[in-house]
């Protein structure tokens, strides 16, 4: 490696590298500050920290493509614990605005100190091919293992179904009753028992997979328990207490 | 295999000089390239082909028209299934007769052929018996249940699988014994005779998918007496008296296996795709899915043909399959593609030969089947030219590793996309597989066009998987002129080494994370038994065993071994997203989850997290996770997860440099990463989302930005106190043991100091002196810095650690001092419900601690190495690397268990130093090697156990109380989601262990815990009785809702307790809590019950404050 030439004007060819990097780190932080959505977010601000990145290793090359990578990564993740350290002692703290920032002036400087402060690492002589095979065994196995991640996915899906639940939630004077269900179910009576006896508040409720059923009852003003039913039977399948006392 | 090898045989002319066909016209051109005697040996294949397809076309046509599409369905699954079963069953014997026919003598030739015929038939009868039963009753494929679920159907499948193993060797026979066209009619007489067989069952009134197979059966069956009749001998045939004589078959079985492994590799995909569509989608839709691979088949059969007939042609020559690819590889190409734009609009029409139901779900999957014409056309020509160059095992490697990927994508797709998603994944592995094998016929062609290419297969150098790589420095780059032999020798261990299988060994590693993911689904299907954790286990092996070998084995490229350990590293942080695929569900997990919530509700740090308030004051994981969330957008689980990559990646290649820079070589690091990776609580703990899965990246980043500064820069010392300060914002402990080895790493320095003043030559000392004194410097600064950073966070207002700490250490030592008075040790092998690990997992442990205890040796010599030269960063870490013991000792006690566990991530660095600078000391034999490899693979699998429990603790399944991950389910989950958004934010709640957790981490509840409010409220869950006692505590609590999961009363817990320890009852708990201590609440005047979904219950204690 040579060593630093501090103080040397850097050539044109380094000052364009690191304008265009700089940008996209300006644009990418304007993204996030705006709050865009995933879609846009996600690839300006890779883009910028890959920019950052390339010329890191570009400019700054101690022990080779480990070394960069490794200073990279696990500097980047040392800069963001402290950079998230002293966010914190703005009164706005760690927000996307403050992080778009804080971040975007980190990746400024650093490439302005990469560009005017260091000198670039000695370049191979040698011609390096395309890996299109590694790129293409790569993409294989990059496939195999998001294969299994959306196998998975779909698995937990259609195994975590969301069970028939009742709910009962304060609504002014009175309450709103839901019956949510995962599955398609019904059709179900939804029955108010009392110490007068069992009124229907429901009957013949059927719900699609995701569905949710809501009611609004008036406040029974003593103890009375909300029964979920199948369809002309009376034993519970869900039942809800309402009682006195409590703040509905 | 039987037309390749058919084509094989064949004769044909000189091919012409390359200056021949230089000189002539488009036609003299085709002709000198040798394209006539590939047509010549392609159009008879295609012939052949053509005959047994059309009468195939019609036997399934009748079948459609007969039969239901389900039976259809079925017949089509069992064909393929008998079929595949059948050339595995026939373990490659026609390989071995053609080989030894012609050798024996004529009156042993029936009796080889009988020998042959019945390994076969053995060989297919039993996988046609175990095949279809594991797959019905192990793996639950119900859709198989007609082929297999009963006995005689299952008899059946079995008989003709035999038959079909016999009828693939007899072929093979006859093509030796000169009778080249018996082949053909027997295959005419069989395809006949299934048609008629197939007819009269038709008409019989006989019905279901096993009569289909039955007529098939029956047209192999009789199609025998024919091959008996034209193979009459004469005396020398009936002179021996043995029936079968398994002697003559010894000594060429792994020619033949090679070349059966690679015919079997290669026809699996289409054999089993049947099979997949069957099992992952129906029966029903497998009719069509079968006859559009019928169809196919014509499309594929030319090009295909084509491939063999360039093999056949060549005569052993790579340069004549090189030179003649040329014109073959666009023939194949073009007439792929004019199949694929002619089907497109016949698809529809042809279909309607099997019926409108057939034309109606077919079309489309014929349409997308038939591109796979274009990809297929590449991999045949890979495999012709590796054939010729005797490379088959290469190919076998390659074509297994697509295979597997072929049939995960094919899997994936069918459950995303049923019959239509199962083709697209398939074509889209096979398309990248296209890419993959195009490079080393490009090569290849380059390589004869350069004239670099000799008759003496140097054109086996520049393969897709051989990417030449530098020599190690040590050895000699070339041999001297005048050595030629030497030269040679050279070149060939160059070339070993410069064998680069890193692509493969990816898609090995993916694939078996693929398996883990098919266990982890049989898990959440209720199928936890030992068949799932077999196969979950088998996944380890897959992504370890072969990344192992390939790490410790002394060939391979440097490039390859660093990618690999780190890739491995990547890889097994991926495998827990098979288990865990969109949310956390370990204990520690939701606590930071909380943390990180209460970050992006406030803005601000150090909060008060409830579940565990030291861990809010540690930030740096979810700081660094907020930072990913915000500047990307992403979901929090997702940006969770990235973070958690770079943490693996930076922990690899830390310990890579770490490692390289004590022992001077990355090589020795790789090892050692692998062998960090073995460590306990690698798998689970220390990947989880949890504040040391960060810090201990970082801590080892310091410890190598350390060794590695530039001694006497300025700025040197500018990133590791960065770094040591994030180390002390993300964790308390790892800051404690990192400020620790800075100080043991100081004492050490003191000491080299002192042993190389009092070396013997002082001139030679000087510099190192010098050296010694900058890190004696940089050492106490970083040490004083970490004292004082440390002492900064523990002053934070509000800090609990010491506290916290001390109550770990109190329990630990009032456990110990317990254990040395003769109380009893904690129960070995078995949970605190009773459950664990199966008797193969207490081995795999037994010996995971043996093996690392023995290596134990070799770190001391490391010490002992390091101590006479004077190097103290690799003697201090010998020094931790010997405390190893701790870990397996510490589970002698639950609260020391803990300790030692998490101890393992830090000893685990000395341990890979230690080792990855041992292995590389000296050269090793090849089986000194793999059996390194293997055993680290089995320290590994015991560690799992060793750190994790058993895997059935570890495999999603049915709900377990208090089981971390177990416990965590829709029931749960749904109520979590429910007080998201039907209770008022932070909001006061108490539930048992995981319900607390839920509520607090999705929930935004504030759960109460002991560990966080001093005050234990447990008696609210496990007390029998409701008494005033309950009401003074929810009021002392400031209690505002229960969760109940009545599913407590079902089981003891299998995590010490059902909320938190001390609580009530949890002293000598034998029997599980009451059902009526869950449901005491329901009877209490002023508590409402605002939530039910079956197991929890959720009640508003509002009233009773």
């Amino acid at each position: 490696m040579s060593g630093p030439a501090t103080g040397a004007r850097p050539g044109r060819a380094v000052l364009v590298a690191a304008g265009w990097r700089a940008a996209l780190v300006l644009i990418a932080a304007a993204v996030v500050a705006l709050e865009a959505p995933a879609w846009a977010r996600l690839p300006l601000s890779a883009a910028a920290a890959v920019g950052v990145g390339t010329f890191f290793l570009r400019r700054v090359g101690r022990r080779g493509l480990l070394e960069g990578v490794l200073v990279l990564a696990g500097g980047g993740l040392v800069a963001l614990v402290v950079l998230g350290l002293l966010l914190n002692l703005l009164p706005t703290g760690l927000d996307p605005v403050s992080w778009a920032v804080a971040v975007g002036v980190l990746e400024l400087v650093v490439l302005a100190l990469l560009a005017v402060v260091r000198a670039p690492a000695e370049r191979s002589t040698v011609r390096r091919r395309l890996p299109i095979a590694g790129i293409a065994w790569g993409t294989a196995a990059g496939l195999v293992l998001v294969g299994a991640i959306v196998y998975s996915t779909a698995s937990f899906d259609g195994t975590h179904v969301r069970p028939l639940a009742v709910a009962a939630q304060p609504s002014g004077e009175g309450v709103t009753l839901s019956i949510m269900s995962g599955a398609a179910v019904g059709p179900l009576d939804v029955e108010l028992v009392t110490a007068d006896g069992r009124t229907a508040i429901a009957r013949g409720v059927r719900l699609h997979a995701g569905e949710t059923w809501t009611e609004r009852i008036s406040d029974p003003g003593s103890r009375a328990v909300v029964q979920v039913v199948r369809e002309g039977s009376t034993a519970p399948l869900r039942q809800l207490i309402l009682d006195e006392g409590s703040d509905r | 295999m039987t037309h390749l090898l058919s084509g094989a045989r064949g004769g044909g002319d000189a091919s012409p000089t390359p200056a021949t066909s230089a000189r002539g016209g488009p036609i003299a051109r085709l002709v000198a390239s040798g394209f006539g005697r590939i047509a010549g040996i392609s159009a008879s294949l295609v012939g052949t082909q053509a005959l047994t397809s059309v009468l195939g076309l019609l036997f399934w046509a009748i079948a459609a028209r007969q039969f239901a599409a389900t039976d259809v369905g079925v017949a089509g699954a069992a064909v393929a299934m008998m079929m595949l079963l059948g050339t595995l069953g026939s373990l490659g014997l026609g390989t071995v007769l053609i080989a030894r026919l012609p050798k024996v003598d004529p009156g042993e030739r029936r009796v080889l052929v009988r020998t042959c015929l019945a390994a076969a038939a053995a060989g297919g009868v039993l996988l046609g018996l175990v095949v279809p039963v594991v797959l019905v009753h192990g793996f639950g494929a119900e859709n198989l249940a007609p082929i297999a679920g009963s006995v005689w159907p299952l008899l059946g499948l079995a008989a003709a699988t035999g038959l079909t193993a016999v009828v693939i060797v007899l072929d093979q026979a006859v093509l030796t014994i000169g009778l080249g066209t018996l082949q053909l009619e027997r295959n005419v007489t069989a395809s006949g005779v299934k048609v008629v067989a197939l007819l009269a069952l038709g008409l019989a009134g006989v019905h279901g998918g096993m009569t289909i197979l039955l007529a098939w059966t029956i047209g192999n069956l009789l199609s025998l007496p024919l091959v008996s009749w034209r193979t009459r001998g004469g005396r020398a045939a009936g002179a021996h008296r043995r029936i079968v004589e398994p002697s003559l078959v010894r000594g060429i079985g792994r020619l033949a296996v090679s070349h059966h492994a690679l015919n079997v590799s290669i026809q699996a995909a289409l054999q089993l795709l049947p099979v997949l569509v069957t099992v992952l989608v129906s029966a029903r839709a497998n009719a069509a899915f079968n006859s559009a691979i019928m169809l196919s088949g014509f499309v594929f059969a030319l090009p295909y043909a084509v491939s063999v007939g360039l093999f056949a042609a060549a005569r052993g020559e790579p340069t004549e399959v090189v030179r003649r690819m040329r014109l073959t590889i666009p023939f194949g190409l073009a007439v792929s593609a004019a199949a694929s734009i002619v089907l497109f609009p016949l698809a529809g029409p042809l279909l309607h030969v099997f019926g409108p139901q057939y034309a109606e779900d077919g079309t489309v999957l014929l349409r997308l089947i038939v591109l796979a014409g274009i990809p297929f056309v590449i991999k045949d020509h890979f495999i012709s030219l590796r054939r010729v160059q005797g490379r088959t095992t290469q190919a076998l490697v390659v074509t297994v590793v697509f295979l597997a990927a072929e049939l995960a994508a094919a899997t994936t797709g069918a459950l995303s996309g049923g019959a239509e998603g199962l083709v697209v994944g398939w074509l889209a592995v096979l398309v990248v597989e296209a890419l993959v094998l195009a490079v080393p016929l490009v090569r290849a062609y380059r390589h004869d066009r350069n004239g670099a290419l000799d008759a003496a297969g140097a054109v086996a150098v520049p393969a897709t998987v051989v990417e030449p790589a530098p020599a190690p420095a040590s050895e000699p780059a070339v041999a001297a002129p005048d050595e030629p032999a030497r030269a040679v020798r050279a070149t060939r261990q160059r070339s070993r080494i410069s064998r680069n299988l890193l692509g493969p060994l990816l898609v090995v590693m993916a694939a078996g994370v693929f398996v883990m993911a098919v266990a982890a689904d049989l898990g959440r299907l209720g199928n936890t038994g030992v068949g799932a954790q077999l196969l979950w286990y088998a996944g380890l092996v897959v992504v370890f065993l072969p990344a192992s070998l390939r790490i410790v084995a002394r060939a391979t490229p440097h490039v390859e071994r660093i990618v690999a350990v780190v890739a491995l590293g990547l890889v097994l942080q991926v495998s827990r997203l098979v288990l865990n695929p969109t949310m956390f569900v370990f204990h520690d997990e939701f606590i930071h989850a909380d943390t990180l919530r209460q970050i992006e509700t406030s803005g601000h740090l150090f909060s008060f997290n409830t579940l565990l308030p030291v861990s809010a004051y540690y930030p740096g994981l979810e700081i660094a996770t907020d930072a990913v969330r915000s500047l990307t957008g992403l979901p929090v689980y997702a940006a969770a997860v990235v973070t958690l990559l770079v943490a693996r990646l930076v922990m690899m290649l830390a310990i890579i440099g770490l490692i390289g820079a004590i022992g001077g070589s990355r090589r020795a690091g790789a090892v050692g990463a692998l062998v960090y990776l073995a460590n306990p609580q690698l798998l689970f703990f220390n990947s989880q989302y949890s504040y040391q899965t960060l810090a201990l990246p970082l801590a080892v980043l310091c410890l190598y930005l350390v060794a590695t500064r530039r001694r006497g820069g300025r700025g040197a010392l500018v990133l590791p106190i960065a770094a040591t300060a994030a180390v002390v914002l993300t964790h308390h402990l790892t800051a404690v043991l990192l400020v620790a080895a800075y100080a043991l790493w100081l004492v050490a320095v003191l000491a080299a100091r002192g042993r190389v003043r009092r070396a013997a030559d002082p001139d030679g000392a000087a510099g190192r002196l010098v050296s010694l004194d900058r890190d004696r410097g940089a050492l106490a600064l970083l040490t004083a810095w970490g004292v004082v950073a440390l002492g900064i966070s523990v002053l934070n207002p509000g800090n609990p650690l010491a506290s916290y700490l001390e109550a770990i250490f109190g329990s630990s030592s009032s456990q110990l001092i317990g254990l040395s008075e003769g109380q009893r040790p904690k129960a070995l092998f078995s949970d605190s419900a009773g459950t664990g690990p199966l008797p193969g997992e207490q081995v795999l442990l037994i010996a995971s601690v043996l093996l690392t205890l023995v290596s134990l040796l070799v770190v001391l010599g490391f010490i002992r190495l390091q101590w006479r030269g004077a190097r103290p960063l690799a003697l201090a870490l010998g020094i931790v690397g010997l405390l190893y013991p701790v870990v397996p000792g510490g589970h002698l006690t639950s609260a020391t268990a803990e300790v030692g566990d998490r101890a393992s991530g830090f000893v685990f660095v000395g341990l890979a130093a230690a080792l990855g600078t041992w292995w590389w000391l000296r050269e090793r034999r090849r089986r000194t090697t793999v059996a390194f490899g293997a055993a680290i693979t089995v320290t590994f699998l015991g560690s799992v156990v060793l750190g994790s429990g058993p895997a059935s603790g570890q495999l999603p399944g049915p709900y377990q109380v208090s089981a971390d991950a177990r416990s965590v389910d829709s029931a749960n989950i749904a109520a979590a989601e429910w007080e998201a958004v039907g209770l008022p934010a932070d909001s006061v709640v108490y539930g048992d262990r995981v319900s607390g957790l839920l509520a607090a981490a999705d929930g935004g509840q504030r759960t109460v815990l002991h560990v966080s409010t001093g005050l234990d409220v447990s008696r609210l869950l496990l007390a029998p009785t409701f008494t005033t006692e309950d009401i003074a505590l929810i009021k002392k609590a400031d209690l505002e809702y229960l969760i109940v999961d009545e599913r407590l009363s079902t089981g003891l817990p299998h995590q010490q307790f059902y909320i938190e320890s001390g609580e009530y009852g949890g002293d000598d708990r034998r029997v599980p809590v009451s059902a009526a201590a869950l449901a005491k609440f329901a009877a209490v005047p002023g508590v409402t019950r605002v939530y039910d979904n079956g197991s929890l219950v959720i009640y508003d204690l509002r009233g009773l404050r």
